[in-house]
């Protein structure tokens, strides 16, 4: 009987390192192959580039022999990579940079299924959020914001209807109680920032530190109103929307996530290895000469942050799905 | 201006510069021949340039850049591929050049053309950086739409022969052109129960590749033998297409005037190469005396695609460097390696980094330079192509094709649209219908409905605005002498019979 006690004890110790041996293995060998990083916009733009350098100081990190492999997944204005990485294999292997407000107001505004669920993905590490400046030309008939209340009408440049862009310029038309007529069609910041210089619309948001409207700030483009709690660095003189009385923050939020399901230790790896890599020399070295302006955080921030963003977009929701059929 | 043209200089004469630069061009040529690969190849070389001097990637980005649309011009004329989509006008007569076995004749026009194209773009760029505030500021929406009214009417003299099939081929292209996420209306059209697949509309790289090669090679396995007629070619010798190259100074209208559609067409954001190439060779064909010998193998329709996409780049360059806008999918890898480098886009990168704009201007034109001898050294040899038989060209040719729709977006769905408009094209060739006007439908008519939508959302639903500016009126001028010229020329034809 002690023998066959015996037995089964050592068995089952047997047992248990066979099973508990290759996953503690399995743990400490991730990733022991290479790690792509999906881009859902084209290769060149900040998602592209911001990507492209995290991964550059991500190869320091990880076993030699691992690559980290940025791809791009373009369409659809980002809902093809967003459907892609949501049926990828769970394993770690395959992540996004995301633009996660606009990922979850997409997803909030269509009144038909888009094929994901933002609060579903494993949320990596937070990239950082860039918010959003309105902005008038220099040489424009508006200087401030009360002179944009005042106005009988007022147009906002955008990209297209439902998009990031306009949801922010449609939530702060709203707050500050300023007309909303929108002209869209502008293929992102590049089209849009001589377009307002032209005068083909009133205001532009977007955010005041960012590397596309620095050199603009003083001279062709006079930011009204950042739509933060804290002043923008490049703009210290230009009154946030708390100081005027208007109770909206509204931002770019860069995230790095994967598919839903990661597991938990290898989603802690992967974070780790993020936040590293974020906080490495080579990186801020590069984030100072672009002049990109972006403070990192854990996976956690990523999820709060959208908290806040799915009550912001729960409350106007009616008014914005209304607003986006009228044109 | 001269301290940094002298620093540019000095730095092309580093031997590890010049290296980096002909590495650029060899790799440009080879991935712009294949169809859908460039830009993937372009965007690994930016990668590589982590860590390197500013200079040296520019040198590299360059070489890569300026060598591509020669690249893709071979494929366009040996096989009806074209190997960048801004290399499609090359298959209206480059193609047919080949078939009557002058391929290296049609390489060599093709190389010269680019070249020259390249340098009289590379000295407006210098020429209008003063003036390119004043040119982007000056087009909005309504300038803009007049513009592609203008583009719209040169349908009418790029119909050759038939205008009814010819309006009817424009109106299918501008019909295919509405699929897609309209941005102004905020609805998505004709997506055939997919929300995500054709939000962008139809992908342009396999669409012209279905358009003009999948199309081509069902003819030539009806035709059988061989690409050249009867199996014939004339043989060019290894410096024969250097006569190709010489036969491009006949033609110096042409050239200059597509070199000057290619420049205005990069400086304007929205326009493109593809627009371009397309807009340059329907206005050759208007101006031509000879029209009837378009689409036959006219080395004019070569001269008028090849120097509009390779003086587009200088064009282009403007408000890459100026506003941060990429005018084509390169320049925004070429953004992206400028923001890599810590090189930032706007009014002030021309007096900082005047250096950088050398670099480039310098980097585009040797490499134009060392693609386009390329070319025509290997002319002969590449044109040996057209006389292998079918049996074994059109198999390769067609794995080529359906593998460069792929490659584009790898997406499998493409190479389903590749197919279609593969059928389509050989419809259209086959019941007489034009291409050159389908396509030019294609690419001009959602961007007239944006233009006019948007133009109408600024003046608050005021027509008045299309009228009232003074681009919008030369620009409405030239449309309607556009309109009158056949019947001008018609009238002063019988005064002088």
């Amino acid at each position: 009987m002690r023998n066959l006690t015996t037995g089964i004890l050592l068995g089952a110790l047997a047992l248990g390192l066979a099973v508990s041996l290759p996953l503690s293995q399995a743990r400490a060998e991730f990733p022991d192959r290479n790690i792509t990083i999906i881009v859902p916009f084209s290769p060149g733009g900040g998602y592209d580039g911001i990507a492209r350098a995290v991964a550059r100081s991500m190869k320091s990190y990880v076993p030699k022999g691992v690559n980290i492999i940025v791809k791009n997944v373009t369409g659809a204005a980002g809902r093809r990579a967003s459907v892609f990485m949501y049926r990828a294999k769970p394993d770690g292997y395959t992540i996004a940079h995301f633009q996660a407000s606009g990922m979850l107001g997409d997803q909030m505004l269509s009144e038909t299924p888009v094929g994901f669920e933002t609060s579903k993905f494993t949320w990596l590490a937070r990239v950082g959020a860039d918010p959003f400046g309105l902005h008038v030309s220099a040489k424009g008939p508006h200087k401030s914001v009360e002179d944009l209340q005042k106005a009988e009408r007022v147009t906002w440049g955008v990209e297209g209807i439902g998009v990031g862009r306009w949801m922010g310029s449609f939530l702060a038309a709203k707050a500050f109680g300023i007309d909303f007529h929108v002209v869209a069609g502008y293929r992102g910041t590049g089209e849009s920032l001589p377009a307002l210089l032209r005068g083909d619309f009133d205001v532009w948001a977007q955010p005041i530190d960012h590397n596309s409207v620095i050199s603009y700030l003083g001279t062709d483009l006079r930011p009204v109103a950042q739509l933060d709690k804290k002043r923008a660095l490049n703009a210290p003189d230009v009154k946030t929307s708390y100081e005027m009385g208007y109770d909206l923050y509204f931002s770019d939020l860069r995230a790095f996530g994967g598919p839903p399901g990661i597991p938990e230790d290898r989603a802690k790896i992967l974070e780790d290895l993020l936040l590293k890599s974020m906080r490495d020399k080579l990186y801020i070295d590069w984030k100072k000469q672009s002049g990109t302006v972006l403070v990192e955080g854990p996976g956690s921030a990523v999820a709060q942050d959208l908290k806040y963003y799915e009550s912001l977009f729960a409350a106007n929701l009616e008014e914005m799905r209304k607003a986006a059929k009228a044109k | 201006m001269w301290e940094p043209l002298l620093q540019a200089m000095g730095m092309l004469g580093e031997p590890m510069n010049l290296l980096v630069l002909a590495v650029g061009a060899v790799s440009g040529l080879i991935l712009g021949a294949l169809p859908g690969l460039f830009l993937a190849g372009l965007t690994i070389g930016m990668t590589f340039t982590f860590g390197w001097d500013a200079e040296t990637a520019m040198f590299l980005m360059a070489g890569m850049m300026g060598a591509a649309t020669e690249g893709g011009s071979v494929p366009a004329i040996l096989l009806n591929i074209p190997g960048e989509a801004p290399n499609a006008a090359t298959c209206f007569d480059g193609h047919p050049m080949a078939r009557r076995g002058e391929a290296g004749r049609a390489v060599g026009l093709a190389a010269a053309s680019s070249f020259l194209g390249a340098v009289v773009g590379m000295c407006f760029l210098m020429i209008l950086i003063p003036f390119v505030k004043i040119i982007v500021l000056s087009f909005g929406p309504p300038e803009f739409f007049m513009l592609v009214v203008f583009g719209l009417l040169t349908v009418a003299y790029a119909a050759r022969g038939n205008m009814l099939k010819g309006l009817v081929s424009a109106g299918i292209g501008v019909l295919l052109s509405l699929i897609g996420f309209s941005p102004v209306h905020g609805v998505l059209r004709f997506n055939f129960g997919s929300d995500n697949y054709l939000w962008d509309g139809i992908p342009l790289v396999p669409f012209f590749i279905g358009l003009f090669a999948i199309a081509e090679l069902v003819n030539h396995v009806l035709r059988g033998e061989t690409i050249a007629e009867g199996g014939e070619r004339i043989k060019v010798g290894l410096f024969g297409a250097f006569r190709g190259f010489l036969e491009v100074f006949h033609y110096k209208a042409t050239l200059v005037r597509s070199a000057a559609i290619g420049i205005l067409a990069g400086i304007i954001p929205g326009i493109g190469g593809v627009l371009a190439n397309f807009l340059s060779y329907s206005m050759t064909v208007q101006f031509s005396k000879n029209r009837e010998q378009f689409g036959t193998g006219n080395p004019e329709g070569i001269i008028a695609s090849e120097a509009s996409n390779d003086a587009k780049d200088g064009g282009a360059l403007l408000p890459t460097i100026i506003f941060g806008i990429p005018g084509s999918a390169g320049m925004a890898v070429l953004l992206g390696a400028f923001i890599l480098h810590g090189l930032q886009p706007g009014f002030f990168f021309v007096r900082e980094h005047m250096e950088i704009v050398f670099v480039l201007i310098f980097g585009f034109v040797i490499s134009n330079f060392l693609a386009s001898l390329m070319a025509a050294f290997g002319a002969d040899i590449l044109a040996r192509v057209t006389t292998l038989r079918v049996g074994y060209v059109v198999p390769a040719a067609f794995l080529l094709s359906v593998g460069g729709a792929y490659a584009a977006r790898e997406n499998v769905w493409d190479i389903g649209i590749a197919i279609a408009a593969g059928i389509l094209g050989f419809a259209f060739n086959r019941f007489g219908f034009s291409l050159v006007t389908l396509v030019i439908g294609f690419l001009l008519g959602v961007r007239a409905e944006l233009s006019f939508v948007q133009s109408l959302q600024i003046s608050a639903g005021s027509y008045a605005i299309f009228v009232t500016r003074p681009v919008t009126i030369v620009l409405m001028i030239l449309s309607i002498l556009m309109l009158c010229l056949p019947w001008l020329s018609s009238r002063r034809g019988k005064a002088s019979s």
